[in-house]
């Protein structure tokens, strides 16, 4: 049983070997000098699904991937080599880099090779081989910068050119233009038709073909650098081997090259003498600021150029703003211009044009404007006056100068915003403390308000009927007016005045009917009394008694006499209107 | 009689030693005018220690604390003074700059109609003004009622009565708005920021959570006071705990 399993394990194990994919990535060497070439290939034996390739940070790939797959059968067994080559070199200097590694997925498993360390040397560290291709190339290929001048100032232009000397055929070429930091630059080469030449250097021709041709403005002092330019190519190179036809054969090398740098001195522009407007233009120009036309009529336009024209930095400075008065309609200026560039810089002009329209007649006056520049051939500054301009404007003057006429009204715009100053003087001072709430008083007084009106309202009900009752147990009115009488014959009984104690009983008994039943006095006697009271059953008694009253009043006038005293009369008298008073 | 007189004397001498607020305000005015805010802010302080306030004595202790850049305390002082003077120029210039200023830009919600409604007329007086309206027209009411039950004419009985009417239901609203008048002025107090910044927990204590940071001059209204951390809400509907010290009150309290 034992040796059943060991021989399955056997057996399997090609299979599981097989199964395992192969997958590396390698070079041709390890150490390099700069400028060398490198091959870096990336080798499977199966086909891969997906490739990462390698991070490849300090080399420049100058060409690959090639793709390229081998199949083989030997013995009726399959073998597979899958590759990508690329050919790098060194990018970033001397020193020891590192190509990261590769992944891939391989029948759906993912591999990765190994990093690789690789060393770059100095160039002359490496042996030359005088018939190497790549020397040979080298030795015979270069590119060259040319410039105008070495010392100039802030503003002025400088012509920086870059030419390609070679001498064998040249094919492939990508070029690493410079970035420059401190210029104004302008490319000239667009506009230019190269034309290659032959030039002899060193006993050796070459034919010079012109790479870039640049307008360079510095903008600040200083020691500025023109950098390199770089380039990769394929240079031909004829090796000793023919062709058959007799043919030499080209060795193809393929080199890098960097032309030199160089350095320029900028001068700042002398602070002396400087003048106050001063923008910043270098160069030799001439102003023009007029106006189109002196003088004009009302509402007509006028158009006022303002012109520089010249050579130097003229697109890197602002033109001169003229001041023209807030009294004539002016709209914002037109600009245009014309520039080319050349050797000296920018040459052209540009120009604002301001349209101006005066609404009323009179003598405008357009305050003069100046402009200044930097000459750095005499190296001194140059300053353009343009006198006041006078416009003669014919028509109805403006009414009157306290009178402006009408004007696009502008919203009151703050300068800046601040607070506004303290205040002053005597002041009315209140506690700080809030008063207190009067919310208990108010719904105290919300309570008790109803209650005392509801109280009042009681205690006046109560206060009319008791004063009712008591105003029914007294005399009336006409009973207070009767007893005046009674009493008057009561000083009369004491005085023994008998006529007139008789005379004012009477009276009284009149005066007490007269008010009751509201007749004037005169239309009361014996017989309407008499007649009103027996109109009531009920009053017959009454009746009777006022009659004796009435009746012993008169026959005591007329008769004098009489069956009872005095004092019991008036008594009697007296009872009588009680009884009535109640009854009426 | 001597003692009488040493008492007198000392008295006097007390009283024209000590500043009378007004004294204390131009101080702070001269302060101010010669730059000196420092001085300023003490002598206008000095003026508020009697207890006594005017509208132009807390505009100007704003704008001397608005100088020295402590936005928060210029921006309550703003605002004590518009209490005094509600429609005052410049206070309410100087508060829309201080405002201004601030770094918060808090959006208020929207406010529902009736809350419009109410904001617009309840201002017409103040609250205690309003409780003394209701007081009198319920006087009148009662007064109305009276000549109801005791007219013996008809005309002047009905008209009456028509009047205790509208005078009840003017009265009743004159004290429901005093009332509500009142009932916000408790359950929200106005607060502001015066330190520079000031973090807004989720409970009043120290290791609650950070909700949000407020800075200074930033509006709030305080809602409840515990643990020395007051539960505020922002004007933007936000809420949370604050340490009392990061906020000042506008309303005076009551000593």
């Amino acid at each position: 049983m034992k040796t059943l399993a060991l021989i399955a394990c056997f057996l399997t194990l090609p299979l599981l070997g097989w199964a395992q994919a192969r997958f590396s990535a390698s070079v041709d060497k390890n150490t390099v000098a700069e400028g060398e070439q490198i091959k870096l290939t990336i080798e499977a034996n199966a086909q891969w699904e997906k490739l990462s390739p390698p991070d490849i940070g300090g080399f420049r790939v100058l060409s690959g991937p090639n793709q390229s797959s081998q199949t083989s059968f030997i013995n009726g067994q399959m073998t597979q080599s899958f590759s990508y080559t690329y050919l790098i070199t060194p990018a970033k200097g001397q020193g020891t880099f590192t190509i990261g590694p590769a992944s891939a997925i391989i029948q759906g498993k993912t591999y990765q090779s190994e990093p690789i360390t690789i060393k770059v040397v100095p160039e002359s560290q490496r042996p030359r081989d005088p018939n190497d291709p790549v020397t040979i190339a080298k030795n015979n290929t270069f590119i060259r910068l040319k410039i105008n001048k070495k010392e100039l100032y802030v503003g002025e232009p400088i012509i920086a050119t870059y030419e390609l000397y070679f001498h064998y055929s040249i094919s492939n070429y990508q070029v690493d233009p410079p970035v420059f930091t401190g210029f104004y630059m302008k490319d000239l080469s667009p506009n230019k038709n190269f034309v290659q030449r032959q030039e002899t250097v060193g006993g050796m021709r070459y034919t010079v073909v012109p790479l870039q041709e640049l307008l360079l403005i510095p903008q600040k002092s200083g020691a500025l650098e023109i950098p390199a330019y770089g380039m990769d190519l394929t240079v031909g190179v004829p090796s000793n081997q023919r062709d058959f036809f007799g043919r030499q054969l080209l060795a193809n090398a393929q080199i890098s090259l960097k032309s030199e740098k160089m350095t320029i001195q900028v001068k700042a522009l002398p602070e002396q003498g400087k003048p106050a407007g001063f923008s910043g233009a270098v160069g030799t120009f001439t102003m023009k600021a007029e106006p189109n036309k002196k003088e004009l009529n009302a509402d007509e336009s006028v158009s006022y150029v303002v012109q520089i024209e010249g050579e130097g930095n003229l697109g890197l400075f602002s033109l001169p703003d003229p001041e023209i008065p807030t009294s004539l309609e002016k709209y914002d200026p037109k600009y245009s211009e014309n520039i080319s560039y050349g050797s000296r810089g920018m040459k052209g002009f540009r120009k604002n044009e301001y349209l101006i329209i005066p609404r009323y007649g009179g003598e405008y006056k357009i305050p003069a404007l100046s402009f200044s520049y930097f000459d750095p051939s005499t190296e001194k500054y140059v300053t353009l006056n343009f006198g006041d301009q006078i416009i003669q404007v014919s028509g109805d003057a403006q009414a009157s100068p306290n009178r402006p006429g009408p004007r696009g009204n502008e919203a009151v715009t703050y300068l800046d915003q601040d607070i506004l100053d303290i205040k002053h003087g005597a002041q009315k001072w209140t506690p700080t403390a809030p008063a207190p709430s009067l919310r208990a008083t108010a719904l105290k007084l919300w309570l008790a308000i109803p209650v005392l009106a509801i109280l009042l309202l009681l205690l006046w009900r109560v206060y009319e009927k008791a004063n009712a009752a008591r105003l029914s147990d007294t005399v009336s009115r006409a009973q207070k007016m009767a007893a005046v009488h009674f009493k008057n014959a009561r000083k009369a009984l004491t005085k023994q005045q008998k006529e007139d104690f008789f005379a004012q009983i009477e009276k009284g008994m009149m005066v007490f009917f007269a008010a009751k039943w509201k007749l004037p006095l005169h239309e009361i006697n014996q017989n309407e009394i008499t007649n009103r009271l027996s109109s009531n059953p009920e009053w017959k008694q009454d009746m009777e008694e006022v009659k004796h009253v009435l009746g012993t009043c008169a026959m005591h006038r007329y008769a004098g006499q009489r069956s009872e005293s005095d004092q019991e009369f008036l008594t009697r008298a007296q009872q009588a209107i009680q009884k009535l008073d109640k009854k009426l | 009689m001597r003692t009488l007189w040493t008492i007198a004397w000392a008295l006097c001498a007390l009283l024209s030693a000590a500043q009378t607020t007004q004294e204390w305000f131009e101080e702070g005015n001269e302060w101010y005018q010669t730059g000196n805010m420092q001085e300023a802010i003490y002598a206008y302080e000095q003026a508020l220690e009697d207890g006594l306030h005017s509208a132009a004595l807390e505009y100007n202790l704003g704008n001397a604390y608005f100088n020295l850049g402590k936005l928060g305390l210029a921006l309550v002082h703003y605002e004590r003074a518009l209490v005094l003077q509600p429609n005052d120029e410049e206070i309410l210039h100087n508060l829309q700059i201080a405002k201004s200023a601030r770094i918060d830009k808090i959006t208020p919600l929207p406010q529902t109609f009736l809350q419009r409604l109410f904001e617009g007329y309840s201002t017409l007086f103040e609250k205690n003004t309003w409780y003394l309206l209701s007081i009198i027209l319920v006087a009148l009411c009662a007064a109305s009622i009276v000549v109801v039950v005791r007219s013996r004419r008809l005309v002047i009985k009905r008209s009456a009565f028509v009047l205790f009417w509208v005078l009840l239901g003017l009265g009743v609203w004159a004290l429901l708005t005093a009332l509500q008048m009142d009932r916000l002025e408790n359950s929200r107090s106005l607060v502001i920021v015066v330190q520079k910044n000031s973090y807004v927990k989720n409970a009043p204590e120290p290791t609650a959570t950070d909700l949000f940071i407020l800075h200074e001059g930033s509006y709030g209204y305080r809602k409840e006071s515990r643990n020395g951390y007051h539960r505020i809400v922002l004007e933007d509907g936000k809420i949370g705990w604050l340490p009392e010290g990061d906020v000042m009150e506008v309303r005076i309290s009551q000593p």
